[in-house]
C-alpha cells in the first residue's frame, strides 16, 4: 500500500517557520484516517490480511506443482486538488473533506485491482463460470463453489467464501433465499461441503514427511 | 581554550563554511576585536572586490575579501584565478565615505577558512608587490588562512566558553541540531547561561566588553546549523535572544554600542525572511503551505504570526524597506492580528507587538479596533467553557497538545493546569485601551474582566533578560471588584517603569521582539515603557486624565 509514503520526504531546504514534530504527527494522523476510510469503503480489502514487502520488486508463490505465480506490485495514488481559501477556512473538517476524497480514489483503485488480480488467477486456473448474461441463480453459485478449493478450520467448521456482486446481485440473492427452492439449495450445498470436506481431508492426509 | 572539545567545535564549524556562512561570524570575531566595521556586503553582490570595510583597532582602514575553502586548500591555481579579484582589492580605492581623509590607502585582506599552500602565499606576496607602486590604493597584502582564524576565534570564545558538563553537552547539541526546527527559548537561555554567565558585583569592566563582544561571535557559531537550513525565523529568534542577554552587561555606553552593531544581524534576517516569504508567495490572507496543506493545516495561523512577527520588528526598528516589503508588511500584520489566531496568553504579547507596528503602518482605527476585538476575545475565551487559553508558560505545540486532546503537539503539564477565570494579559490590553482613550470599550468589557482573577510576576529585573524560569519573586493574583476611570488611565500610564537603565529606549524594538518570542517576560512595566517608546497615545504622562469634582 502506497500510502505510507504519502510526504513523508524530510522538510529539508529552505523554509519560513515550521514545527516538524506537529506537520510529521498530522501526517500519520491523515494517514490513519485514509486508511480506515479506504476499508469502510471497500470493505473486502479490509477482509484481506495485508503484509509489507521490505525488499524485492515483486512477490511470487510457487506452487506445489512447481508452478510459478508473480503477485505484481502496483503504485496506487490519488490526485486531489486543494483550493487556496481565506486562512479561517481552511480547517480540520476541510481537511477531512480532502483525506475522504483521497480514500474514495483509493478503494475505488484497489479493489479495481484486486478484482483484476483474482479474475487473472481465476482464468489462468480455469475457475471460471460464465453465466452468459443470465440472472445469478443457485445452480450458478453451486457450480461456482464446486469450482473452487475450500479449505476448513482446524476445528472442522467452514469458513464461507465471500461474495464479490453487484447491488442489483446482492438483491436477487437476497430475494432467493427467500424463494421456496433456497431449502433444497440448501441441502445440495451441505452436499457439496461434505465433498469438499472429503477432498480437504484428502489432502491433508498427504501432509506426510515420508522416508 | 579551555577544552579540546572547544577547540574541534570551533574547528569542526570552521571547515564547513562558505564565505557567505562565515561572513557573520568574522565581522562578529572584528568585533569583539575592537574592530570597527564600516560596511559588509552580507546583502549585496559583491562590490569592488571588497566584502567587508572595517577599520582596524588603531585605526587603520582595511578592506577584506572573503573565501570559503571548507575543509580544503586554497591552490596555486585557485589563486591564480582570484587574480582579477586581488587586482581590484588592491587598485579600486574604499568609497571616500569610509575615507578620514581623501586618497587614504587601506589594507588589503584576503580570508580563507582553508589552508594556504606556500605556492599560493608567494602568488599573493608577488601580486602584492603592487601595492609599492602609487597607483595601488592599498598599501599593503595581507592573507588571513584557516590557522590565523582558528586562534583568533579560539581566543575569543574562551570568554564564554562553558566549562560545566551541562553547558559543553548543550554547545555540542546546539552544533549538532538540523537546523529545521524553531529554538526552545528555555534551552537557549540556559546555554547562554553557562557559557556566557551573568555579571555579578565583581566582574569588572574589561571582563564585561570580552564577554559581550564573545557573545555574539559564540552565537554566530552556534547559529551554523540554521544557517545551513536558511531557517531565518529561526536565527532571528538566537539573535533577539542573545542581544537581550547581553543586555544585563550593557551599564556602560561601549558595551551598548557593540551590542546595538549586531542590530543589522537582526533585521538582516527579518528581511532574509521577508524576501523568502514573498518569493515563495506566502499570502497572509489565504491557506499557505510549504509542501503539504493536509499536513500543515495546524500550523498555517502559527506561521502567519511568526512571519508577522517578524514583520512587526522591520517596523518597529524603522530599517529602510522597498515599497513591496512595506506592502508585504502591512497585509501580513493586518491579516495577523484578528483574535481567531490567539492560542493563549502565550501570543498575547506578541499580537501587542504586532498591533504597535501595524498601528505604525496604519493611520486609520483599524489597528484600535483589532486590539478591542482582542480584548473581548481574551475575557471572554478566560470565562468560557474549558480548554480556556492556557497561561504564557505554554507554547504554541503544548496548547495544541491540549486542544487536540493529546493527539498532536507537545506533552507537557498543561492538562493539569487550570486557566479558568485565570488571565495574565487581560489587565495589559485592558491598561493598552485606557490610554488610548477607549473609555466606553473598558466600561463595557469591565463586568466580565472583573470576574476574572488577574496573575502577574513580581520579580527582579535581572530576571527579565533570559527565559530561563527561575524560583524567585512571586506570583501575583489579584481579583478585581470596582474601579474608577480615571484611576484606571492613571495606573495605566504610570505603571511604566519595569528597571531598565537609561539608554535603553533605543532598544524598544528588540525588547518588543523579545516578549513575543518570551511572552512570560511581558510583564505590564515592560508593556506600558513600550508602549511609552513605541506608540503614541491619548493619555501619557504629560496628558493625564483631567479630575473631575
Amino acid at each position: 500500500m502506497a500510502l505510507s509514503t504519502i510526504s513523508k520526504l524530510p522538510y529539508n531546504e529552505r523554509m519560513l517557520p515550521n514545527f516538524p514534530d506537529v506537520v510529521e504527527a498530522r501526517g500519520k494522523i491523515n494517514r490513519a484516517k485514509i486508511k480506515t476510510l479506504v476499508r469502510s469503503k471497500a470493505p473486502m480489502l479490509g477482509q484481506i490480511a495485508s503484509h509489507i514487502v521490505y525488499e524485492g520488486a515483486t512477490t511470487d508463490i510457487i506452487r506445489d506443482d512447481g508452478s510459478a505465480e508473480e503477485t505484481p506490485m502496483q503504485q496506487h495514488s490519488a490526485n486531489i486538488v486543494i483550493k487556496v481559501v481565506p486562512i479561517s477556512e481552511f480547517t480540520l473538517e476541510a481537511v477531512d473533506h480532502y483525506l475522504d476524497e483521497i480514500a474514495e480514489q483509493f478503494a475505488k483503485s484497489m479493489s479495481q485491482a484486486m478484482h483484476e488480480t483474482i479474475s487473472d488467477a481465476a482464468d489462468k486456473s480455469g475457475n471460471v463460470v460464465d453465466g452468459q448474461g443470465q440472472p445469478i441463480s443457485f445452480d450458478l453459485l453451486l457450480e461456482a463453489f464446486e469450482k473452487i478449493q475450500i479449505d476448513f478450520n482446524d476445528d472442522g467448521t467452514w469458513s464461507a467464501p465471500s461474495i464479490v456482486v453487484s447491488p442489483q446481485q446482492f438483491e436477487r440473492i437476497m430475494a432467493l433465499d427467500k424463494s421456496p427452492e433456497a431449502a433444497d439449495y440448501k441441502r445440495k450445498l451441505d452436499n457439496l461441503i461434505e465433498v469438499k470436506r472429503a477432498e480437504y481431508n484428502r489432502r491433508e492426509a498427504n501432509r506426510v514427511l515420508a522416508g | 581554550m579551555r577544552s579540546t572539545t572547544g577547540e574541534k567545535l570551533i574547528e569542526s564549524w570552521l571547515d564547513k563554511q562558505t564565505e557567505r556562512r562565515y561572513q557573520p561570524a568574522i565581522l562578529q570575531l572584528l568585533t569583539a576585536e575592537g574592530w570597527t566595521i564600516l560596511h559588509n556586503t552580507r546583502h549585496t553582490a559583491l562590490e569592488y572586490g571588497k566584502d567587508v570595510i572595517a577599520r582596524d583597532p588603531h585605526g587603520k582602514l582595511v578592506a577584506i575579501q572573503l573565501k570559503g575553502n571548507p575543509g580544503t586548500r586554497l591552490t596555486k591555481s585557485q589563486a591564480q584565478g582570484m587574480l582579477p579579484q586581488v587586482l581590484e582589492l588592491l587598485e579600486v580605492p574604499v568609497p571616500e565615505t569610509y575615507m578620514l581623509s581623501p586618497n587614504e590607502r587601506h589594507t588589503a585582506v584576503i580570508v580563507t577558512n582553508g589552508e594556504v599552500e606556500e605556492e599560493s602565499l608567494l602568488e599573493f606576496e608577488k601580486i602584492g608587490q603592487r601595492t609599492n607602486q602609487p597607483i595601488s590604493s592599498a598599501d599593503k597584502l595581507e592573507v588571513w588562512g584557516r590557522g590565523n582564524l582558528l586562534a583568533r576565534f579560539r581566543s575569543k570564545i574562551n570568554n564564554v566558553w562553558p566549562t560545566d558538563i551541562d553547558g559543553i553537552r548543550l554547545v555540542l547539541e546546539y552544533h549538532a541540531k538540523n537546523g529545521q526546527s524553531l529554538v526552545d527559548v528555555k534551552d537557549f537561555s540556559e546555554l547562554l547561561r553557562l557559557s556566557v554567565g551573568v555579571p555579578s558585583n565583581e566582574t569588572n569592566s574589561p571582563e564585561k566588553n570580552a564577554k559581550v563582544a564573545s557573545a555574539l561571535l559564540l552565537g554566530e557559531i552556534i547559529k551554523s546549523p540554521w544557517y545551513e537550513a536558511e531557517n531565518h525565523y529561526a536565527l532571528f529568534q538566537i539573535s533577539i535572544l542573545i542581544s537581550i542577554f547581553c543586555l544585563r552587561y550593557c551599564d556602560s555606553s561601549i558595551r551598548l554600542g557593540v551590542v546595538k552593531s549586531y542590530d543589522n544581524v537582526i533585521t538582516g534576517h527579518c528581511l532574509d525572511l521577508i524576501s523568502e516569504a514573498q518569493k515563495k508567495e506566502f499570502d497572509a490572507e489565504r491557506s499557505w503551505a510549504e509542501r503539504s496543506p493536509l499536513e500543515e493545516v495546524d500550523i498555517m495561523k502559527e506561521r502567519l504570526r511568526l512571519v508577522a512577527d517578524v514583520c512587526a520588528t522591520i517596523v518597529l526598528s524603522r530599517c529602510s524597506i522597498d515599497r513591496e516589503q512595506s506592502e508585504f508588511i502591512t497585509k501580513t500584520l493586518r491579516n495577523s492580528i484578528p483574535s481567531g489566531s490567539v492560542w493563549g496568553e502565550g501570543a498575547i504579547p506578541s499580537l501587542i507587538v504586532r498591533y504597535w507596528a501595524f498601528r505604525n503602518t496604519d493611520a486609520t482605527m483599524m489597528p484600535d479596533q483589532l486590539l478591542r476585538g482582542a480584548m473581548y476575545a481574551l475575557v471572554n475565551a478566560t470565562r468560557g467553557v474549558p480548554p480556556n487559553p492556557p497561561s504564557p508558560y505554554y507554547s504554541f505545540e503544548e496548547c495544541l497538545y491540549l486542544y487536540s486532546g493529546g493527539q498532536i503537539g507537545k506533552a507537557s503539564d498543561i492538562n493539569e493546569d487550570s486557566s479558568r477565570n485565570r488571565s495574565w494579559f487581560s489587565t495589559t490590553i485592558l491598561y493598552l485601551l485606557a490610554k488610548r482613550n477607549w473609555k466606553q470599550t473598558c466600561k463595557n468589557v469591565w463586568r466580565t474582566y472583573s470576574k476574572i482573577l488577574h496573575v502577574r510576576m513580581d520579580m527582579s529585573v535581572e530576571h527579565f533578560y533570559d527565559a530561563k524560569l527561575v524560583r524567585d519573586g512571586r506570583e501575583i493574583t489579584t481579583p478585581i471588584y470596582a474601579s474608577d476611570w480615571n484611576d484606571l488611565v492613571l495606573e495605566a500610564i504610570n505603571n511604566d517603569d519595569p528597571g531598565f537603565p537609561d539608554g535603553f529606549e533605543d532598544r524598544s524594538w528588540i525588547i518588543a521582539s523579545y516578549i513575543a518570542l518570551v511572552p512570560y517576560r511581558a510583564w505590564v512595566p515592560v508593556v506600558l515603557w513600550l508602549d511609552k517608546n513605541i506608540s503614541k497615545t491619548w493619555y501619557d504622562r504629560q496628558n493625564p486624565p483631567r479630575v473631575t469634582e
